[in-house]
């Protein structure tokens, strides 16, 4: 029901070669070729408004933000941006966590945003990250090193990621609770509740 | 819901709980007081202050539940829950409403 409920439906479509071209022979082994790296951090973004819709969208959901402060240049930020991706990483995407990527250049964007969230930024320590809560409170910060294996200093361990992540996640919230105080809210000002069951999907 | 212009509009009629079954403790079993059968979600019902259900979501057959209501019959069933319940919306609130919503599915790109 309106925009924050509807569902949004990517449609990958295949295309097939026009009529009249045949297709290409497949004699030669397909070759592996080194895909692009995606830019995690859109470095043209608000960055104050991409971490007040997260809030906002998390506050919603009853979770947590997690601001990552890096850059897309940054040879630590993107190893931390390809181990988020891990399957043991999914479900705080999907449920715990609205993320804000933040775009800190070569140390010289968004800086003024980082101080208010008392977030230090070092070269060869990024990414930063930040957990808030529901109105925007910092809960706690980590950094690259604190998160990269012990075996391999260049790589992150996804156990001290997910450690991390599922210390600050919110607690579980109890619906008795929500559900009661919203009815009595209800009978109180004549109103009526509108219960509404979802998923964090 | 949450559009500025929406919300406020809601908000004349409506407290509005969103209980997540998968994180919310208890979540489940409180559906489960108002439907018996698995809805799929999102599902919801209007409930007023003594607990009593007004009317859900579920539609007669062959709509059923418009947890998403995006199809015309879908937004007509939704038109039918807000009169049901309404006390504080008037007729304009509510027209309102219906057109932020087809407004909001033909943008998304649904709409049937």
């Amino acid at each position: 029901m309106f925009l924050p409920v509807l569902p949004v439906v990517l449609a990958m479509v295949g295309q097939a070669a026009p009529p009249g071209i045949p297709p290409p022979a497949p004699s030669v082994p397909a070759q592996v070729v080194q895909r692009p790296a995606s830019k995690p951090y859109n470095e043209s973004a608000d960055a104050q408004k991409l971490i007040d819709d997260a809030v906002k969208a998390a506050a919603t959901d009853g979770i947590r933000v997690l601001v990552n402060w890096g850059a897309n240049d940054d040879d630590g930020s993107m190893r931390f941006a390809k181990a988020r991706t891990g399957r043991e990483m999914s479900t705080f995407w999907s449920d715990e966590y609205k993320v804000a990527n933040i775009d800190v250049g070569h140390l010289d964007k968004n800086l003024d945003i980082a101080n208010t969230f008392c977030v230090t930024l070092t070269a060869g320590d990024l990414p930063v990250l930040a957990v808030l809560d529901a109105t925007g409170q910092v809960l706690a910060r980590t950094s690259a090193a604190a998160l990269k294996s012990d075996a391999d200093t260049a790589a992150f361990d996804p156990a001290k990621i997910a450690a991390f992540l599922r210390a600050h996640q919110a607690p579980e919230p109890d619906a008795n609770r929500l559900f009661e105080e919203a009815v009595r809210q209800a009978k109180r000002n004549g109103k009526t509740a509108f219960v509404w069951f979802s998923a964090p999907w | 819901m949450a559009l500025p212009n929406v919300a406020p509009v809601l908000a004349r009629e409506f407290v509005i709980v969103k209980l997540d079954v998968d994180r919310a403790i208890g979540a489940q079993a409180i559906e489960k007081r108002y439907i018996d059968e698995d809805q799929g979600l999102p599902w919801f019902v209007f409930v007023d202050g003594d607990s009593r259900a007004l009317i859900n979501s579920t539609a007669p057959a062959p709509t059923d539940n418009i947890g998403h209501p995006d199809k015309p019959e879908e937004v007509a069933y939704f038109k039918v829950m807000l009169e049901k319940v309404k006390a504080h919306l008037t007729d304009d609130d509510i027209a309102f409403l219906i057109k932020t919503l087809v407004d909001a599915n033909r943008a998304s790109g649904s709409g049937g």
